[in-house]
């Protein structure tokens, strides 16, 4: 019993320690997550609702750290009710936009809730790669074209030689 | 002179298959000013890039819809009235305006294939164009806005495509909105929904799918039109040509 006792404290305390997961926001609630000058992140999860959030995030390229204070505070737990609150706010509590950001770099991000961390998150900005690089050109000839084609191509001739025999016939049996 | 049996039923087959050339050609008059009169108002994004050609095989195909219509009626007063010379004139007329279809049925499919096989041609023209000062910018950019709102949709393959690539749009207004607001969802009363939920890019209040989908099943039907209703026109009209030579030999 005394034992038990001790796990369940033990357990207890590495939970309330632990890092807690970071991630993009996922393609299901959002576009993209990474903009060219921005990315979206996930919130903390709601058992630390109400404390203040603070965001570490590094540029790999450069090694330059921001570190922003107390951006937002941790939003509460949907309860069942709530879910049929299906309004535009449902926007705001999805996710956190780190914006300011570099394009084509990538960031070390990291939250930092009261005593817990989350996990880090290495996440690049977007590239926006030049419009004139598509290449617009004939993709590749249809089947319908080509068969459309080679056909009526094949039947023209057939139709001008027989006119021709036809009118030469015509005159040979005047 | 007495009608051999076989130049009866080739008679009976001529004035049948030139009546129901009579009818198909009025078809094809009909079904070409549909695609040339286009109700889905797509015209833009094919007249600007210059492959406007699937407009071109429609006009052509309003001509020779009626040609067809009125040389057929000729051809059953030619058969009836045993002429030679009319016949000769029939097979004549007939072949010039058959090389003529030909030229619409090929060219309208062959532009569908540059504009709509895959979606590259639209996507540029649309990222070089949509928000260009220019009046070929006007009139994309007044084309896509229509197409985004009343399809539902945002970009060619999607939203991404205003991300993955540059554009005139970001570059007249850079740092104000990651796409067109028209790719936000909107009231009734056409106030946008929630234009903060739709920067971010939440789903719910914006068109996540592309537009691409659409804009190539117009485009498509418009061709299939054009180019396999004539084709199939131009088959059937063949053999009864073919008749039609056989018969002359026989008058």
């Amino acid at each position: 019993m005394q034992t038990l006792r001790i796990t369940a404290f033990g357990v207890l305390l590495t939970l309330a320690y632990a890092n807690f997961p970071l991630q993009l926001l996922d393609s299901s609630s959002v576009v993209t997550a990474t903009f060219t000058d921005s990315v979206l992140l996930n919130v903390p999860p709601c058992s630390l609702a109400g404390q203040k959030v603070s965001l570490t995030y590094q540029n790999m390229a450069n090694k330059s750290t921001v570190t922003l204070q107390n951006v937002f505070a941790v939003p509460s737990c949907r309860n069942r009710r709530d879910l049929l609150d299906v309004t535009q706010s449902n926007g705001q509590n999805l996710g956190y936009q780190v914006t300011n950001l570099v394009s084509g770099t990538q960031y070390s991000f990291q939250y930092n809730v009261g005593s817990n961390m989350s996990d880090s998150l290495q996440a690049s900005t977007a590239q926006a790669v030049p419009y004139s690089t598509i290449y617009d050109g004939l993709p590749a000839r249809s089947g319908a074209m080509v068969v459309v084609t080679v056909i009526l191509v094949i039947l023209v001739f057939l139709l001008i030689v027989g006119l021709v025999l036809t009118v030469i016939y015509g005159h040979c049996m005047k | 002179m007495e009608d051999g049996k076989s130049t009866r039923v080739l008679k009976i087959i001529l004035i049948i298959g030139n009546a129901f050339t009579a009818i198909l050609g009025l078809a094809l008059f009909a079904v070409a000013i549909w695609v040339t009169v286009d109700s889905y108002g797509l015209y833009p994004l094919a007249g600007v890039t210059g492959k406007d050609d699937i407009f071109a095989g429609s006009w052509i195909a309003i001509f020779t819809g009626f040609s067809f219509f009125c040389v057929a009626v000729f051809g059953i007063f030619a058969v009836i009235w045993k002429h030679r010379s009319l016949m000769m004139t029939y097979l004549a007329l007939m072949l010039i305006i058959y090389i003529f279809e030909c030229a619409s049925v090929i060219t309208a499919a062959t532009h569908r294939d540059y504009l709509v096989g895959n979606s590259n041609l639209v996507k540029k023209q649309m990222l070089r164009y949509y928000a260009d000062n220019s009046d070929d910018g006007k009139q994309i950019t007044d084309t896509w806005n229509r197409v985004m709102q009343e399809v539902q949709c945002c970009g060619t393959d999607g939203p991404i495509d205003w991300i993955t690539y540059t554009s005139t749009f970001k570059q007249n207004f850079p740092n104000v909105f990651p796409w067109p607001l028209n790719c936000c969802r909107r009231q009734n009363n056409y106030e946008i929904a929630d234009q903060r939920s739709c920067k971010v890019g939440y789903v719910g209040s914006m068109f996540a799918k592309g537009c691409f989908g659409y804009i190539e099943s117009v485009f498509s039907n418009y061709t299939w039109a054009i180019s396999w209703y004539g084709f199939s026109v131009l088959i059937f009209v063949f053999f009864l040509l073919l008749c039609a030579m056989v018969y002359y030999l026989k008058l």
